[in-house]
């Protein structure tokens, strides 16, 4: 595609040689020529020279947050690749209801995408009236990175594995915290207790940083998140994490299959467009991705680490495939727990 | 030079920003982080931070002149600013803002220096109990913000607390008073509702004048810079305003809203005329706007030492630097101490460049109190839509603007104040999440706020000062009904 606008600019500027030339041959003629030679070239730009100008990508997150760390690190990469800017429009609110509710209704014309976590996108219409949307509202174009979910204690807790935890559970009754009431990672720990057989006392907090206050300062016996910079020298210590399989900065992580609960689930950040978008602009877009990692594969693998976060670049149908897998899960357990809605 | 040059660009952007109603600091680092992505890392993070400490100079200036709090912090510099500008001491007021700023922001960042990383593990011991007790005090306090009756603030402050607990539901996640609206279940937001109650309200109450008779000033100038005497009022304003705005700052849940509440109560108690609060009495101004400047650079400590933002200016500070690839933790200063270091003497250049910056902008902003009102208050409306809009890109933010100023001016109108409505409305969705998070912790039990030694001394405190300040309103009730 890029190669096609190339060409496109090419004969424009052919055209604009000949109009010089012509003009000084006569007048008449000349416009006849340009009239016809330029209609060719208006033609190939509405079909296939996507994109012609700047793309919007709608964000149900507030700048600053990990949704916008991803976008910003895919965003000047993909800009090269793509040969125009992405503009990142902002539009938190309602948890991500807001964002999602806006892109949904956005023209199909693919020049207006939508940013989206498991959170923004699968989690509000389970527990939140209002939002009025579901998967097949949108289509995938790209998954971005991908979030490893941890359980953690502090450092000098007695509790060195995730199996001394659990035990201990169950003979006492444990306070964790997460980001929030009914975010993903709440219900994972609702699953957990359910498989293990113990029961704990959730205490929501307000975002990642005051469950680390909180666990940090001995007040609580767990924090369940998403990765973001919580282990460390003088921080807290992992005891688990939900992936498949274990993380490569933390090998004596064990993951939550390995000990017995097959629990594999992590956070993301991904690309969707509304539906109707046609699936060569959507081809466009994932190629463009896919160009743009493989180009700054080592950097983008450095910076996104900083972050917590994990580049992982998945077509349209893996992706959907990923996330329709966790609003099963997330609906199962959600109806075992008595949600709100 | 380069990196001076970035904290030059980073405090006047602040400043400018502050100055602007609505634009706040988090907004414009939001703004400019991804420009920041293309610096190194230190030199990101000194032109970011210049935002924010700027922003905190420059809040002040839009509450003496035309009371419109520039930031939530600088609501209570509204009470006694304008009240000053009124006297025709805008000059005074702006400069012992600017002045006290310096003092406490100055001595602030030397608190960051010396004692961070102990104070940053001592903050850690406030968990949602001792929050709650702190929060009870802060409540206790709040009486002394009144300056007429007393049962009405009570109201006022009822009323806050309904406002404020309008949106969802933390713990369960259900809707409060929402009514099916998706923009009311994000809460009302604290700027809109300051800048209507205060701004608008103000601008509407003006109106009922004769145009072209209304002026901000009612009478001559009188001098541009404190006096000998303002300063020996100021003095120890500005110093316990610096200890207060230090200490909640280090909080990671801390605010610097509380802690500009806190030092203008403090000042009220202690003060010999405390009728003169709320009449233009500059220890008023001195003391919050000190406690301010001292929390914003306290506010660092337990991001760059523990890696946890404790407001949400913060939070961008810390995306800022992940991208950079560096984690903020105990082993920053040791892994990275070109970058604590840098931040720290940039803070010190910083803060002399803001005084430098806001002096002789006081004689032209002193100036502006002379256009006649008919042309000040439509660009005082503008200011306000544009700033309300600029929030969150969303138009409900300029409704609740409007409402609030039409209920700001009725609050005027039957002597309400407004000042405890916007402390409640603060506070209480604080005070409501850490009572539910400690009743869940102790599992429904009260006597956490007592076994627990920070928790107790704070609630004891709380305790006492409520009744200090209830009793002798109880007797004095007959008295006052009669009158």
């Amino acid at each position: 595609m890029v190669q096609a606008e190339a060409v496109q600019g090419k004969s424009m500027k052919t055209n604009e040689r000949r109009e010089e030339k012509m003009k000084k041959e006569g007048i008449v003629l000349a416009f006849g020529i340009v009239i016809l030679s330029a209609m060719p070239a208006t033609m190939v730009s509405a079909q296939g020279s996507y994109p012609t100008r700047a793309v919007e990508v709608v964000s149900p997150n507030a700048a600053g947050g990990g949704l916008d760390f991803a976008l910003q690190l895919f965003k000047p990469r993909v800009e090269k690749v793509l040969g125009k800017p992405l503009i990142i429009n902002y539009k938190p609110g309602a948890g991500g209801i807001q964002g999602t509710l806006s892109a949904k209704d956005a023209k199909p014309d693919g020049y207006t995408l939508m940013a989206a976590t498991v959170s923004t996108l699968i989690l509000p219409p389970l527990t939140k009236k209002g939002a009025t949307y579901s998967l097949d509202d949108f289509t995938p174009v790209c998954n971005l990175t991908s979030i490893p979910l941890l359980f953690c204690v502090k450092e000098d807790s007695p509790y060195k594995t995730m199996e001394d935890f659990i035990r201990a559970a169950k003979t006492k009754k444990m306070k964790y915290a997460t980001p929030g009431t009914y975010y993903n990672v709440h219900i994972l720990m609702e699953a957990l207790s359910r498989m293990a057989g113990f029961q704990a006392i959730h205490v929501p907090q307000k975002g990642t940083a005051a469950g680390m206050a909180a666990v940090m300062g001995g007040h609580l016996d767990m924090l369940v998140a998403a990765s973001s910079g919580q282990a460390g020298p003088g921080k807290l210590r992992i005891l688990a994490t939900a992936e498949a399989s274990r993380l490569d900065d933390y090998p004596n992580v064990s993951t939550l299959k390995e000990i017995g609960y097959p629990l594999v689930i992590s956070a993301s950040d991904s690309l969707w467009a509304p539906r109707g978008v046609p699936k060569e602009i959507i081809t466009v877009l994932f190629d463009a991705h896919r160009k743009a990692y493989a180009q700054n594969k080592e950097e983008m693998d450095r910076i996104g680490k900083t972050g917590e976060q994990m580049v992982s670049i998945l077509t349209g149908d893996e992706l959907i495939k990923v996330y329709r897998a966790q609003y099963d899960f997330f609906k199962k357990i959600l109806d075992e727990m008595g949600s709100a809605k | 030079m380069g990196k001076s040059f970035l904290c030059f660009l980073g405090v006047l952007t602040g400043t400018l920003i502050g100055v602007l109603p609505g634009l706040g600091p988090s907004a414009t680092i939001s703004l400019l982080l991804p420009a920041t992505f293309y610096l190194p890392p230190t030199p990101a993070i000194i032109m970011l931070s210049g935002v924010y400490y700027g922003a905190m100079y420059g809040g002040s200036t839009t509450s003496i002149l035309v009371n419109i709090p520039g930031e939530a912090a600088s609501v209570v510099t509204c009470l006694d600013g304008y009240q000053m500008a009124r006297q025709g001491r805008a000059g005074p007021a702006l400069g012992i803002s600017a002045l006290g700023s310096f003092i406490a922001g100055t001595i602030g960042v030397l608190g960051l220096m010396i004692a961070a990383p102990f104070l940053a593990r001592f903050a850690l011991r406030f968990g949602s109990p001792e929050y709650f007790s702190l929060i009870f005090m802060a409540f206790s306090m709040v009486i002394y913000l009144a300056s007429g009756s007393v049962i009405k603030a009570v109201m006022i402050i009822v009323l806050g607390v309904f406002v404020g607990s309008i949106g969802v539901d933390f713990i369960t996640g259900d809707l409060r008073f929402t009514f099916g609206s998706l923009t009311l279940s994000d809460g009302v937001g604290l700027v809109p509702v300051v800048m209507g109650l205060f701004g608008i309200g103000e601008v509407l109450e003006n109106l009922e004048e004769e145009t072209g008779q209304i002026q901000i000033l009612r009478t001559k100038l009188k001098g541009l810079l404190p006096t000998i005497q303002d300063w020996k009022d100021s003095l120890g304003p500005i110093l316990r305003g610096t200890v207060l705005g230090f200490s909640l700052g280090i909080l990671p849940g801390g605010g610097a809203v509380m802690s500009s509440f806190a030092s203008y109560a403090l000042e009220k108690r202690i003060s010999k005329h405390p009728e003169q609060f709320g009449k233009g009495a500059i220890q008023g101004v001195a003391g919050p706007e000190s406690a301010n400047n001292a929390g914003s650079s306290s506010n660092f400590i337990p991001l760059l030492t523990l890696g946890l933002p404790c407001n949400p200016v913060m939070a961008l500070l810390l995306g800022s630097l992940l991208i950079h690839g560096i984690s903020p933790g105990p082993m920053l200063i040791k892994d990275h101490p070109e970058l604590f270091w840098g931040v720290i003497s940039s803070m010190y250049i910083g803060n002399v460049m803001l005084v430098l910056l806001n002096l002789p902008l006081i004689g032209l902003w002193v100036r502006l109190l002379s256009v006649p009102y008919s042309v000040l208050f439509p660009l005082i409306l503008l200011f306000c839509l544009i700033g309300a809009y600029s929030l969150n890109n969303n138009v409900w933010d300029i409704i609740v603007m409007v409402f609030f100023g039409i209920f700001g001016y009725l609050m005027r109108k039957f002597n309400y104040e407004a000042a405890p409505f916007v402390f409640a409305l603060v506070l209480s969705p604080m005070f409501e999440e850490s009572l539910r998070q400690s009743l869940l912790m102790s599992e429904g039990s009260f006597a956490i706020f007592f076994t627990r030694p920070i928790s107790c001394v704070l609630m004891v405190t709380g305790i006492v000062l409520f009744s200090v300040a209830a009793l002798p309103w109880f007797k004095r009730k007959p008295f006052r009904e009669s009158q």
